[in-house]
Order: structure tokens, then sequence, then C-alpha cells
């Protein structure tokens, strides 16, 4: 019997989905089968998808019904014991599923996380950092989603999911958060504290949908009468709209952050932060006018060798596999 | 057959076309179209007799029955196993009928559910999302949590007739209400998410007629013996007697609101408007209103399209 089915919704991103799909294909020490659900793709995914033959099961929505849709649907053609999610755009290191399981097995537990990190569309590492412990991301899932990585970071035994609804389709950000609270409430999960998963950010794009964000925290407060860290969700958003380059943006989130933050934040965190998106936005303006350099010197980094580790496998993956465009 | 949709109409020819096209255009179920025509005196009788198509049939109240009278009169004729009632203005997505009918045969349910969508002169005005079933069984008898009104629901035509037709007392408002309230105590339903269906605002519909609504409540509050959430029940009509314009019955029921513990959502709800008003009254330019642009708005604009022409189409 198949031991776990890989669920991985697509759409429109062919490319991508490549690199994933190999990061997939070179698990090892156990028997798998993949699940692709495509989304309503317009792009040539289709034919990617048939190219490879039996080695994928593939199912596909007419029309696009939304990455929980696919995600359920994957899920309901599942065959193994266990199912785990990737994204289509995110990568696993070789021994994911492997080490995810036999810790499952070791803990006698029935769903599992890993650590991560976070890359850019060329695969560079930008953050990551060890994950929380079980009892951690237990105790504080109800102020802040804290397994890492969304959906692609988790497997969990398949008759053990919550039926009809597993992903919340009226959710978009936070359908992860809200399954996990769920998966949380019937037992605590096994941890691997590896990075095992890059998840990927795309900068400034329409996705990064900042006010949605917002209200789906509200959501999930009003369903589990959740308390939501009001202040570290906006240092949160606030770090995300400095990547994508909104300074303004990060500055109204900071100052949100400190509204809503208890003395700690205000008296140590708050003015750095203030500082470090000044001297960023500097920069890059200095930059602009060819006074600076484009590399500024390094900040002092606490968790590079959890980077480090993740760089080998992600190197690895993508020199096997050359990509030549990526989107 | 799979489903029986019932489409109880009145006096709305525009908008009854658009929505028989959205029921018709059903994808991957085997269904039939029922629609009861509650002595309509415009063209409703033409434009039903021009459809000319084998899976409408056609049933004619000489005197207007009502609401439930009609939804119940065209489920006696139903011959499907699985019933579905769609009101004459709102509109379906395509999948509608066949992802709450597999999603319920899936998990073994009677009864089904989607989200929905509010829409007001082709712009999207609101899209929550849609309660979790959990929250559905816990919320029903305090507050009418579903979405959609009666267009929202389908049900086994065998527990429909076994949990009861719709109650004709309730007229007007608040009947889908009793009738789901009942169907949750028969057992849990099955939630498809994603907004499939669309609710028309406008001046001349069910939802404009608050006051009945009050009064529907405080029967059902007698019926079911259920402690009506006052609070959320307040707050929504405040909502809408907004729309409607009626500003001082609104303060009044956010009053009410906050009274009964809502402090901060009726805040929320009035902020934009005294806003809108001072705005207004200090001679300054009018803002447009947001477009919405959340993951439910851009699945349900992406359906939409089809059938309505949708002002705010850019944002999707």
């Amino acid at each position: 019997m198949t031991e776990v089915s890989v669920i991985i919704p697509t759409r429109n991103r062919s490319k991508l989905l490549e690199l994933s799909l190999r990061s997939v294909f070179w698990q090892r020490n156990v028997d798998f089968e993949t699940v692709v659900v495509d989304d309503g793709s317009t792009d040539d995914t289709p034919r990617m998808l048939q190219s490879l033959g039996d080695r994928i099961r593939v199912f596909s929505h007419e029309r696009a019904q939304g990455v929980s849709a696919a995600r359920n649907r994957g899920i309901a053609e599942a065959r193994g014991e266990w199912v785990a999610f990737l994204d289509d755009d995110d990568l696993w290191a070789p021994d994911k599923l492997e080490l995810q399981l036999q810790a499952l097995r070791r803990d006698d537990r029935r769903w599992a996380y890993a650590g991560a990190v976070e890359i850019t569309t060329d695969n560079r590492i930008l953050a990551g950092r060890p994950p929380a412990s079980p009892e951690t991301v237990v105790k504080e899932l109800m102020v802040r989603n804290t397994v890492p990585a969304g959906a692609s970071n988790v497997i969990v035994r398949k008759e053990w999911l919550p039926i009809p609804t597993v992903f919340d389709g009226s959710l978009y950000h936070s359908a992860d958060w809200d399954l996990w609270i769920r998966l949380a409430r019937r037992g605590p999960p096994a941890c691997v504290a590896k990075p095992l998963v890059a998840y990927r950010f795309h900068p400034g794009s329409a996705s990064l949908d900042l006010d949605g964000m917002f209200s789906e925290a509200d959501e999930i407060e009003r369903r589990y009468g959740a308390r939501v860290d009001r202040s570290g969700f906006n240092q949160y958003l606030a770090r995300l709209a400095k990547r994508a380059g909104w300074g303004r943006r990060a500055l109204r989130y900071y100052c949100r952050a400190a509204m809503a933050g208890n003395r700690r934040y205000v008296t140590r965190e708050f003015l750095p932060d203030v500082w470090r998106l000044c001297s960023d936005v500097l920069w890059s303006r200095m930059h602009r006018l060819g006074i600076a350099q484009r590399s500024r010197p390094p900040r002092r980094d606490p968790h590079r060798l959890w980077k480090e580790e993740a760089r080998l496998w992600i190197d690895r993956l993508v020199r096997e596999v050359p990509l030549q465009s990526v989107k | 057959m799979d489903v029986s949709v019932v489409i109880p109409t009145r006096n709305r020819s525009a908008l009854l076309s658009r929505t028989l096209r959205s029921a018709l255009r059903q994808e991957r179920v085997d269904f039939e179209v029922i629609v009861v025509d509650e002595a309509s005196n415009d063209d409703t009788p033409a434009l039903l007799s021009a459809l000319g198509d084998h899976r409408v049939r056609v049933l004619r109240h000489e005197f207007p029955r009502g609401l439930s009278a009609a939804r119940n009169h065209g489920a006696e004729h139903a011959r499907a196993e699985w019933l579905a009632f769609l009101d004459d203005d709102d509109l379906w997505a395509p999948d509608k009928l066949f992802r709450q009918v597999s999603a319920a045969s899936e998990a073994g349910r009677d009864w089904a559910y989607t989200g929905s969508v509010n829409i007001e002169n082709g712009r999207i005005v609101r899209s929550a999302p849609a309660p979790s079933e959990e929250e559905v069984v816990a919320a029903l008898p305090r507050f009418p949590v579903l979405p959609g009104g009666g267009s929202n629901v389908i049900v086994r035509r065998k527990t429909f007739t076994q949990v009861g037709p719709f109650d004709t007392r309730l007229d007007c408002g608040g009947e889908d209400w009793e009738l789901w309230i009942r169907l949750a105590k028969h057992g849990w339903p099955a939630g498809v998410r994603e907004p499939l269906m669309a609710k028309r605002i406008h001046s001349s519909n069910m939802f404009g007629e608050t006051d009945r609504i009050v009064r529907a409540t405080t029967v059902i509050q007698t019926l079911h013996d259920t402690p009506i959430d006052w609070g959320r029940m307040y707050q929504w009509l405040a909502e809408r007697y907004l729309r409607q314009g009626r500003w001082l019955t609104a303060l009044n029921m956010s009053t009410k609101a906050a009274a009964y513990g809502q402090v901060a959502g009726a805040a929320a709800m009035l902020l934009p408007h005294v806003r809108l008003r001072l705005r207004r009254r200090l001679g300054l330019q009018e803002e447009p209103p947001p477009i919405l642009s959340d993951h439910r708005a851009v699945l349900a604009r992406a359906w939409l399209r089809e059938f309505e022409p949708i002002l705010d189409d850019s944002a999707g």
C-alpha cells in the first residue's frame, strides 16, 4: 500500500512546478504517489504534466476553484495512508517525507511539521529559523500561525483529517492556519527540527494582499475565540511590506504594531525596526543614485547555520535541474 | 435525476431571465427547473413560454400564495433526489449544484450549503467568509449565519418531506432561516465554502423589508424556544437599515446591538458611514466605494461575469 500521497495544487506556474515536482521525485526511502490538481491552468501546465506520464496522477478543474478546493480534491483522490501537501512553487529536501514519517512513528503522532526557509524566485535564501517545539506550536496557535511555510510543511494521517471540509475555501491566506487549529485540537504534532522545506516569497506580487490577511485573522479570532497577537501580526505584515519595497506601508504597520504592542516591543524593538527600515530605504535610494554599492555589509545573523544547511540541498536541486526562465 | 430546482417568482421578468440562465447553466448534474409563477401580471408568462427548454416546468398560481407556499408547491412537484431553491433575483455559479451534491454525498450528509457574495448595481458589496459546519450547527438557532437567503441550501427531497416544508406563517423574511434551524436539528450539513451564489441587493427585494424580519425573529424565538443572539441580530438589521438610508433607525438598532454586547461590531459598521456623511457635509469630494479584492470576491467575479455586467472588474 502507498504510504504517502503528495498533493500538489497548481495553476499557471509550469516552470516553478517542474522544480517542485523534481523535489518530490527525489524523496528517498518512502513509497509515495504524486497527485497533481490542475486548477484551471491556461499555460503549458497540462502539456508538461502529460509528459511526465504515469509518475503522477493528474486531476483538473476546468474552471479555477481556488487552492483550497484543489487541495481538497487531491485529498479525495489520495490513496496513501498519509497525505502531504506541497504548493506548486515550494521545494522539499530529499529526506523530508522520510524524516517526518520517522518522527511520527517515534512519537506516535498523527500529524507532523518540519523546519523551513524562505527563498526568492531565483532560489536565494531570504530568511529562516528553527521552528517552535510541538508544545509551543499547540499553545500559541491561537495567537499566531506557528507552523512555518504554510501547507507545504505538513504531513497528516488521511483518515484523521476533518471531513467534509479540510481546507476552508472561503479563506485564502489562513486556510492552513484554520486547519492547524482544528488538527491541534485533536492532538499534538510531531516535529523535525531541520530545514526540510523551502517556501517561496514572490516580491511585490498582487497576491500580497495585506488587508485580506488582516480580515482573515479577524475571522480566525471570531471562529475559535482566539486572541491573535496583533502586534506580532502587524510586525509580520510590516516585514512583508518592507520586502515588497513598500516603505511607507511598512512604516504604518510598524506604528500599528507599536500601538497594539506591549511595553517590551515599544521600548526595545520598535525604534530599531524603524531605523532599519529607514536605512534600507535610504540605502536603496543611494544605490539608485549611484552613490552606494549594491551589496551592503551583511548584518550578524544568528540563524546562519540553519540557512547553510538548507542551502546545501537547495543548491543541489537547482544545479541538477537548470532553470532557464523563472517567472 | 439529481436535482430539482424550485424558483418562485413574481413580476420580475428582467431579473428572472438572468437567474434562469444561471440555473440552466449548471454543469455535470442532471436537473429539472420548476418555476412557480405567483400570478405575475408582467411579461413573465411570455418569457417562460418562450423558453422552450424541456428541463423547465412552470406552475402558475392565479392568486399569489406567498413565498413559502410557492416553494412548497414547487417541492411537491419535484422528482429528483435533491431539492434546491433559487430566488428569482439571485445567481448561481455553474458548478454550484454539482459541488454541493458531491460534497454532501461524500460526507453522507442530508443537506449542504455554500458561501455567498452580495451584489448591488454590478458591484460586489459583501464577501464575508462562509461559516464552518460546526458554527452553522451551533449558531443557527441563535442567528441566521447562512448567507444568501433561500437560494443557498440544497436538501435531500426525502429529508425535506420528513423535516417539513417552509412555514407559511413566516412569509417574506425568516422562513428560510426557520427551515435551516429544523434541518440543523435533523443533522449536520456539508459546506462548500467558496462563494458559489450571489445575492442581489436592490430596492424591491425582501432583504429590504426589515421590519418583518424583526417580527419573524420573535416568532422563531417562540416556535423553537431558542435564545436569539439579539446583539448580532440588531447589528445585522442596522446594516440593512443603513443600506436603505434609514439613518436614524440604523443608529437606534446599533445602539441596541451595542447594548447586547456588540460594541466593537456596531462601531466598526457605523464609522465609515459617519465619515461619509461628514465628508458630504463638509463638501469634500466623495470617495468611490472600495473595490473588494479578497479571495472570495475574485473567485465570485470569475463566474459572475457570465451573467452580470460587473463594474469593478478591473480588480479581478
